[in-house]
């Protein structure tokens, strides 16, 4: 038998797919773009000459992604809101571009997600996870199309899920639930917007760890995740924020309804025989236990 | 375009409008394409093909359009049509895919595969050899993908409407599909594998 295992590399942020001006001239607009995916989507389109409008509900952490932004030469500006909120996105976007100009480019990425059994999941965690994610990604495309058809001008939005929104997530059905009904609208929206060239398209993620996720981000961690990947590592957030530029970009101007996973095969790792099923609600840990 | 794929060879085998682009794509992105004298039935050359492309230098990328596939409805395709549209193309995608895998494995080198297909549009009369083979392929992708993953090579495909000429109504999905699988197949892409994607099918 021969054995390669061959680990393949991202390539470092220094080193992008697309030239600096090639989203020159574009306002993007990335919710929760302060932070984990969100600012990995602000920075890749900022590396591609967009400018940014971070909005996120903590002004702080909007604000310190306003920073990362200008750290690479960039122009960006923090804006809060809440995506549960129509009157404070149309807010939102009335304050981005009176500062930068006609907003051309929506990441919708404000999510929340914590592990929890179904049974035991409040009202008001059900609500938090799936109306940032439902109802803010609506919001928000909604806000943004007006804008640009009024404006009789292309568009172009990403919206980030997950790659678990085709098999479920026992432990997690807030946001199972809310990443596939991402998935749908994306669909949906870029039928009915097409005939005013506004595109939308969706990823669906795996592990892409930051500073705030719930396994954490250290180097350790990252390892120990990567074992359970085919691949043999992680996602480096600037393979998913190149990603969101691309489908964003003029090398994208064919492609719309359309959902790309990017996860290292991680979702398509089985086995016709396995161990004994462990109920979720007698597991240890909800998610299950890093290698 | 840019300079995504310098350095790399790739082996373009099938037919297919979404052959053309994607060839023209990776050669503007800097890659070398070597045509595969393979055709549908001819399988036993696929190794003696392979082993001499590997002698020769080598090649890190296959491409693979599958054949043109029958479009009559199903009560109208006979067996022969069948087999020639449908057996015929997902056995050519396999037998050539594990052929490259086995050399890549040899070699000691890794290697991106993308299989370009129809989209399967089950509520058009016509569909059904593109249906078959697109549900063949893309869990064939689904499954080599893991199979393969620690060898470093990566499996995908594009299944879109625009797979063969004429199904489209401007050139956008045609000049972008040369786009996305040049990124896929890049170093960019070195984090999907297993997935199928279109361009523009809603």
């Amino acid at each position: 038998m021969v054995t390669c295992h061959k680990s393949l590399a991202a390539k470092p942020f220094d080193q992008p797919p697309f030239p600096p001006d090639l989203l020159a001239g574009e306002i993007a607009l990335v919710t929760g773009g302060g932070s984990g995916m969100g600012l990995g989507m602000a920075r890749a389109l900022a590396q591609s000459g967009a400018a940014i409008a971070i909005v996120g509900r903590s002004f702080d952490r909007a604000r310190a992604g306003v920073e990362a932004i200008e750290a690479l030469g960039g122009r960006a500006i923090a804006v809060t809101a809440d995506v549960r909120d129509p009157a404070a996105i149309a807010d939102a976007f009335e304050q981005a571009e009176a500062a930068l100009g006609p907003v051309t480019i929506l990441a919708n990425n404000a999510g929340g997600n914590f592990p929890v059994l179904a049974d035991a999941m409040s009202a008001n965690a059900w609500r938090a996870v799936t109306r940032i994610a439902i109802d803010g990604t609506f919001f928000c495309s909604t806000e943004f199309a007006r804008r640009r058809i009024a404006a009789g001008g292309a568009g172009a939005i990403v919206n980030n899920s997950a790659q678990y929104i085709w098999s479920g997530f026992p432990g997690d059905a807030h946001s199972a639930s809310a990443k596939a009904a991402v998935a749908g609208m994306t669909a949906a929206l870029a039928r009915e917007w097409r005939p005013h060239r506004i595109r939308v398209n969706c990823i669906a993620a795996g592990f892409f760890p930051h500073d705030g996720s719930t396994e954490g981000n250290d180097a350790d961690t990252r390892r120990r995740l990567g074992m359970m990947i085919p691949l043999g590592r992680v996602g480096e957030m600037q393979e998913f924020g190149w990603l969101s530029a691309f489908l964003c970009s003029s090398f994208a101007t064919g492609i719309t309804g359309e959902t790309i996973v990017i996860d290292g095969a991680e979702r398509l790792r089985r086995s016709l025989l396995t161990g004994a099923f462990e109920p979720p609600r007698e597991r240890a840990a909800l998610w299950g236990r890093m290698p | 375009m840019t300079p995504w794929l310098t350095g790399r060879r790739a082996l373009i085998a099938g037919e297919g409008a979404a052959i053309d682009v994607v060839v023209a794509a990776l050669q503007s992105a800097g890659a070398k394409a070597v045509r595969s004298s393979i055709v549908p039935g001819g399988d036993d050359g696929i190794a003696a093909e392979m082993a001499a492309l590997f002698e020769a230098g080598g090649v890190d990328i296959l491409i693979h359009g599958g054949t043109r596939v029958t479009t009559l409805a199903a009560v109208e395709t006979g067996s022969d049509a069948w087999r020639d549209g449908v057996s015929a193309d997902i056995d050519l995608r396999f037998l050539q895919s594990t052929e490259f895998v086995r050399r890549c494995l040899v070699a000691g080198q890794g290697g991106s595969i993308l299989f370009l297909m129809p989209a399967a549009l089950p509520q058009a009369t016509g569909y059904i050899a593109a249906a078959t083979v697109t549900g063949a392929i893309g869990n064939l992708v689904k499954s080599l993908a893991v199979e393969w993953a620690r060898d470093g090579i990566r499996i995908n495909a594009i299944a879109t409407r625009v797979h063969h000429a004429g199904a489209a109504d401007n050139d956008a999905p045609l000049a972008s599909l040369g786009h996305l699988a040049t990124y896929i197949l890049s170093d960019y892409g070195a984090y999907i594998s297993g997935a199928v994607m279109g361009v523009d099918e809603t």
